[in-house]
């Protein structure tokens, strides 16, 4: 390399000068620092041998070859020159005496390195060896020979004893590395060392020769050790002015090496000790060498087996023999004896076994404790304290980012999944009444909750950076709406679970064909302890509805597009659960007094026939009594009201019917069948209890049921019929009114023909009712919510709160003054027939609103006969017609009844029209009455109308008579031109007019309102 | 695997962190640190005030003996508690004349819940129930409940609506609430609506005593 070339060098790149470097040592220190980017530069006698290493240099890197000539040259033009290796190391162990001239020429070019280092401030290593070290203490401390005065041991002693003094006097940056004996792939030891004759013994004969007892020790390291603890050595500012042995920790005895070489050459079979002739001392213990570079953190990182490993295979090569018992052979020798065991194993017991560590829950916890210590501090011992100083600010960043951003998105993510899938599994577990498992899983809920809501609080910065803030708000109440509604779907089951116990395990004592009780078991327990969660289950209750509310007040544009049509469908789920608990919640605070927790409760159950039409259902048919004590029925007879009448007639009792009774039908004698005169179904009861009580059936009825052949209808169209005893077909929706029918026609009073069918029937239907799948639960339990919505099943129990309940569903019949906004319109099919499934009526109810104080009223009736024949069941609807009008109705016309003839009357606050209105078989007539209302603060009805500050609502409530069958209603109201209208839910609207038409099978309420402003 | 030995650390700190919150997500540590004498007393700082003003009923928390009405009772752990109430009466007087009644309120920290109320016959009371839970909004909100339902409800004189409600929003302050129902006594309470929490309030009204004499 030119001179001017050496100028060039770039700042950044290190410039590293190796003298002696053309040998194995020196290529292989070269080759590491060429590779990492360094400059080298090797100062060499070369010869053939070091053209080799040069060849292969030059391919590298960056590597410059100078003669030793040009030595003094190079430190005048050299700029900078940053590492200084003086490697002796192989020139002391290849020449064991030197001529004084090579001895001068060698101390001289140390000398003027040394100067060098000096005045390019670089650092300075000398590398020697530990053995010439040892040999020249041994010589110090005996008379076992005369060193020749240029000797290896004197040249490596003077050597060190320049370095030192340029330490001592100039400073200069220096340490001296003594190596062991270096061994390794590729890296041939010299002949005559006791190593090399173990491994040449081991590979071309059996017998390993020592010479003496053994017991001389070696510092030995490998090639690959050598390079790393060098430039780690010179690299460190520790190790300036030190001496340091750079070999394994370990000293090895001679016999020590020969044991691992039979270990891992098993054909040597024995050791061989030969007398030492030469009677030379044993160097060992006595030397004490300079401290190990262990010290300055280097580590060993091949073991003496894997190094001799290396040597015996080189050995084995240059002799072109081969190694049988090499251990990686036998490894692969010993997998194959595994897989070969393996196979048999399959072949025996079909599978592979595996073979398991197992340790003990003590030790598994120890080691769950301790493994994150382990690799905390692993990975501490592996970090150097320069890379600290970035780690550990980059530490507290990420864990900032964890915590306040990463952590909580984890958390939130994790939770709501984790929530999602247990809440889709409690929901199963209630279906199935395992409200246990339910409570848990609810209550897992509730704590992924709570970390979520904890989580995001810690993300509220981040919303707020980003102006986000009504997202946060809304998210936020929808965690909060997901805390509660857990706890509450928790505390919810919890109070339920005697509910659910009871529904799992009931089993009916006695059944409507025997009166035998088949089972002693109650459920006293279960419905005290459901009596006892009744607060609990009124605080789940409001949490569930501060749930709800916080769900549906939630703003869905909050949120982004993707979600926001499932943040509705939660709002919609939310809002079915809060309309499913709550009645639960009211229901369950009476349930165990009905079902006789304290006494017996005994109950009527009327079935009425509505193609009979009678006021409060139809024509009373037959009727069951239930008795219930301690959750368990312990009463059930069923009978035709045929046979309950002859029981009283047989007694020569007579009973006077009402008088409105007598003068509407001309009857005067009353009966347990026509019982449910009053159109009030609260009050009808009073008069169907008297009769029961009267035949001496029960002396005390705590609720009347009404049930209606339609109820039974839709049942069985739910399960596609039933099979009753004693009955040929199948009775399904279609055929039951034809058996009725039937039945009817034959019977005779005293003959039971008829109630038992209806025995078996009942017994059938309940039979069916309390084995049914969950599968039908769903389908069930709209039939039953649809009957009591239409008036199919009709309720009414003496328990105070319960009847409230009811009263409020409006599933208990009652037709009281809040039915005061429209006519009532009773029919009483008194025909003898059962036209009413013949029949088809319209309703039409013109309301015009003529002030807040004022509302004429226009109703009429269209009813058509569909019925073709006169004969049973078809035939003319002869029917007695009751409309009742709020009292202060005023009346301007009326049409429609037979030969227009009625008769006005006043019951508590109603008017009441009666007259008869036939309605010819392939007929239609029109029944039309008109009345104005107006409000009368001195009665204490409820008018409909009502002024909220500058809004006239009207809250109008239409009474539909239970039995009622094929119905419509439209409704028209109109309204005075200065008021707007601002709600009018469900009606059309055309100008100062609103209507509505619907199928009138239930009561129909509407709310509207005006702005009078 | 230079790339894995620099990606290896991040990989393993990112993993300690992910098991860490994963840890914090599935215990409980709070709670259990609340459960600790030591933690108890510095993270309990809830406030539970029962009272029976005209007579003395046993306080029972959770199954656990309390003693005697009137009592402060403070460092409970925030949480929902079942508060059992059962009124001591003379021995000459008929045991089974009057009912247990139980309350369940939630205590959080530094927020008081009051039971005041006085054990009638026949499982009725007179009184009031009030306690706080966490609301996610940032106003106050007030949920009424009475015993009978349907009683009107007044706040400093105005009416509010027809109990019950739930989380209605209302101005941060003290407010005098006022419920009352056709044959039943009126219950006037002061009550105090907080930002960020949903005040509960439970009436329970006594039936007024049928003058049979006046009836007549």
């Amino acid at each position: 390399m030119e001179n001017k070339e050496f100028a060039k060098i770039k700042i950044q790149t290190p410039v590293t000068l190796i003298i002696h470097g053309a040998n194995q040592l020196g290529f292989a220190l070269s080759k590491t620092l060429a590779e990492q980017g360094s400059k080298v530069i090797i100062v060499d006698q070369y010869n053939s041998i070091s053209k080799k290493y040069i060849t292969d240099l030059k391919k590298i890197g960056d590597v410059d070859f100078i003669a030793f000539q040009g030595i003094e040259q190079l430190y005048k033009t050299i700029n900078r020159i940053d590492y200084i290796y003086f490697m002796q190391y192989d020139l002391l162990k290849e020449n064991n005496t030197f001529t004084s001239s090579d001895f001068l020429e060698e101390s001289n070019h140390l000398n003027q390195t040394l100067k060098a280092s000096n005045k390019f401030n670089s650092k300075f290593s000398l590398i020697t060896t530990i053995d010439l070290n040892r040999r020249l203490a041994f010589q110090a401390n005996t008379d076992y020979s005369t060193p020749s005065p240029y000797s290896c041991v004197e040249m490596q002693k003077y050597s060190e004893t320049l370095v030192a003094e340029f330490h001592d006097k100039a400073k200069t940056n220096v340490r001296i590395i003594r190596l062991g004996t270096i061994i390794g792939k590729e890296f041939p030891l010299e002949s005559n060392t006791v190593i090399a004759k173990l491994i040449n013994d081991a590979v071309k004969n059996n017998t390993l020769t020592i010479v003496g007892e053994g017991l001389d020790t070696h510092y030995i390291i490998n090639i690959e050790d050598v390079i790393y603890g060098i430039l780690k050595l010179s690299f460190s500012d520790k190790t300036k002015g030190e001496v340091i042995s750079l070999c394994n920790n370990n000293e090895y005895t001679t016999l020590s090496i020969a044991y691992k070489i039979l270990e891992l050459s098993p054909s040597n079979t024995e050791i061989k000790f030969e007398p030492d002739t030469e009677k030379r001392p044993i160097l060992q213990s006595q030397y004490v060498p300079a401290p190990n570079a262990e010290k300055y953190d280097w580590v060993q990182s091949i073991s003496l087996e894997k190094s001799i490993i290396s040597l015996l295979e080189d050995t084995y090569q240059k002799f072109n023999k081969k190694w049988d018992n090499h251990p990686d052979k036998a490894k692969n020798d010993l997998k194959q004896v595994e897989e070969i065991r393996k196979a048999k194993e399959k072949e025996e017991y079909g599978e592979v076994r595996q073979v398991e560590v197992v340790k003990t829950p003590l030790g598994k916890t120890l080691e769950a404790i301790v493994l994150p210590f382990t690799t905390v501090i692993k990975i501490a011992r592996k970090i150097k304290l320069p890379r600290l100083k970035v780690a550990i600010p980059t530490l507290v960043i990420i864990a900032l980012l964890y915590f306040f951003l990463l952590g909580p998105i984890i958390t939130v993510g994790v939770s709501t999944l984790l929530a999602y899938n247990e809440g889709k599994s409690a929901a199963s577990d209630i279906v199935s009444l395992d409200f246990t498992q339910a409570a848990t899983k609810f209550d897992n809920i509730s704590v992924y909750a709570n970390n979520s809501i904890s989580s995001f609080q810690n993300i509220k910065w981040f919303f707020t950076l980003t102006n986000q803030a009504k997202f946060y708000d809304n998210a936020s109440q929808l965690l909060y709406g997901a805390k509660y509604g857990s706890e509450g779907a928790r505390d919810t089951v919890i109070a339920l679970q005697p509910l659910a116990s009871y529904l799992r395990e009931f089993q009916p004592a006695v059944n409507f064909q025997s009166d035998l009780a088949t089972t002693t078991r109650e459920y006293r327990q279960q419905l005290l302890d459901l009596q006892n969660n009744g607060e609990k289950l009124i605080k789940s209750t409001s949490d569930l509805t501060f749930a709800v509310q916080l769900v549906s007040t939630v703003d869905t544009q909050a949120f982004p597009e993707f979600a926001q049509q499932s943040i509705i469908d939660l709002k919609q789920k939310t809002t079915e659960i809060s309309t499913l608990i709550e009645p639960l919640q009211k229901v369950v605070i009476f349930m165990p007094e009905l079902l006789g927790v304290d006494e017996r409760q005994r109950y009527l159950v009327i079935l009425q026939n509505p193609s009979e039409l009678r006021s409060t259902g139809g024509w009373i048919s037959s009727y069951a009594i239930v008795g219930i004590e301690g959750g368990q029925v312990r009463e059930l007879a069923v009978d035709d009201v045929y046979n309950a009448e002859g029981i009283l007639k047989s007694q020569g009792k007579t009973y006077e019917a009402p008088k409105s009774m007598q003068d509407a039908l001309k009857l005067k004698n009353w009966s347990f069948s026509l019982s449910n005169w009053n159109p009030n179904f609260v009050d009808a009861t009073k008069d169907m209890e008297f009769f029961i009580k009267e035949t001496g059936k029960a002396y005390k009825i705590n609720g009347v049921i009404s049930i209606d052949v339609t109820f039974i209808q839709k049942l069985l169209d739910v399960w596609g019929g039933i099979d009753v005893p004693g009955e040929m077909d199948r009775i399904t929706k279609d055929n039951l009114y034809e058996k009725i029918f039937q039945l009817h026609n034959d019977f005779v009073p005293g003959q039971s023909i008829k109630a038992d069918f209806l025995k078996n029937l009942a017994n059938e239907v309940l039979t069916k009712l309390l084995s049914s799948q969950q599968s039908d639960y769903t389908k069930i339990s709209s039939v039953l919510m649809e009957s009591l919505q239409n008036k199919d099943i009709l309720v009414y129990l003496k328990n105070t709160e319960a009847n409230k309940y009811l009263a409020a569903q409006s599933w208990n019949g009652v037709m009281d003054t809040t039915y005061t906004s429209a006519p009532v319109n009773i029919d009483w099919n008194w025909g003898g027939n059962k036209a009413n499934l013949f029949l088809k009526k319209s309703i039409n109810l013109k309301m015009d609103v003529l002030s807040e104080k004022q509302i004429q009223y226009n109703y009429v009736a269209a009813v058509q006969n569909n019925s073709t024949s006169t004969s049973y069941p078809e035939g003319d609807y002869k029917n007695l017609q009751r409309v009742y009008l709020p009292i202060n109705a005023e009346v301007q016309s009326v049409k429609g009844f037979d030969e227009n003839s009625y008769t006005i009357t006043t019951e508590g606050n109603f008017k009441i029209l009666t007259g008869w209105f036939t309605v010819p078989i392939k007929t239609i007539k029109n029944f039309e009455i008109s009345y104005i209302l107006t409000k009368d603060d001195a009665l204490s009805l409820v008018y409909p109308i009502q002024l909220k500050s500058s809004d006239v609502v009207l809250d109008l409530k239409i009474f539909k008579q239970p039995g009622a069958l094929n119905e419509k209603l439209k409704v028209e109201i109109s309204f005075p031109d200065t008021w707007a209208v601002t709600k009018y839910e469900g009606f059309n609207k055309v100008a100062n007019m609103l209507s509505i038409q619907a199928d009138f099978n239930s009561d129909a309420k509407y709310e509207v309102t005006w702005s009078i402003k | 695997m230079s790339y894995m030995k620099k990606v290896l650390p991040i990989l393993i700190i990112f993993l300690t962190f992910a098991v860490i919150t994963i840890v914090l997500t599935f215990v409980p540590v709070q709670s259990l640190l609340k459960q600790t004498p030591l933690f108890g007393q510095i993270y309990n700082n809830t406030k539970l005030t029962i009272n029976t003003p005209k007579s003395k009923a046993k306080i029972t928390i959770n199954d656990k003996d309390y003693g005697e009405t009137n009592q402060v009772i403070s460092n409970l752990a925030e949480g929902t508690y079942t508060v059992k109430l059962s009124r001591i009466v003379d021995e000459t007087n008929q045991t089974d004349f009057y009912q247990d009644k139980s309350f369940i309120v939630e205590l959080l920290n530094d927020k008081e819940a009051i039971i005041d109320v006085e054990i009638g016959p026949a499982g009725q009371a007179s009184g009031y129930v009030t306690y706080y839970s966490v609301s996610p909004t940032s106003s106050g909100l007030i949920s009424v409940k009475t015993s009978p339902e349907d009683e009107n409800v007044f706040l400093d004189n105005d009416f509010i609506s027809k109990a019950p409600f739930n989380a209605r929003k209302l101005k941060a302050s003290n407010y005098k609430l006022k419920t009352t129902a056709v044959g039943y006594e009126d219950i006037e309470i002061p009550i105090i609506v907080k930002d960020g929490f949903n005040l509960n309030v439970h009436t329970y009204s006594f039936p007024i005593p049928v003058n049979i004499n006046k009836a007549e």
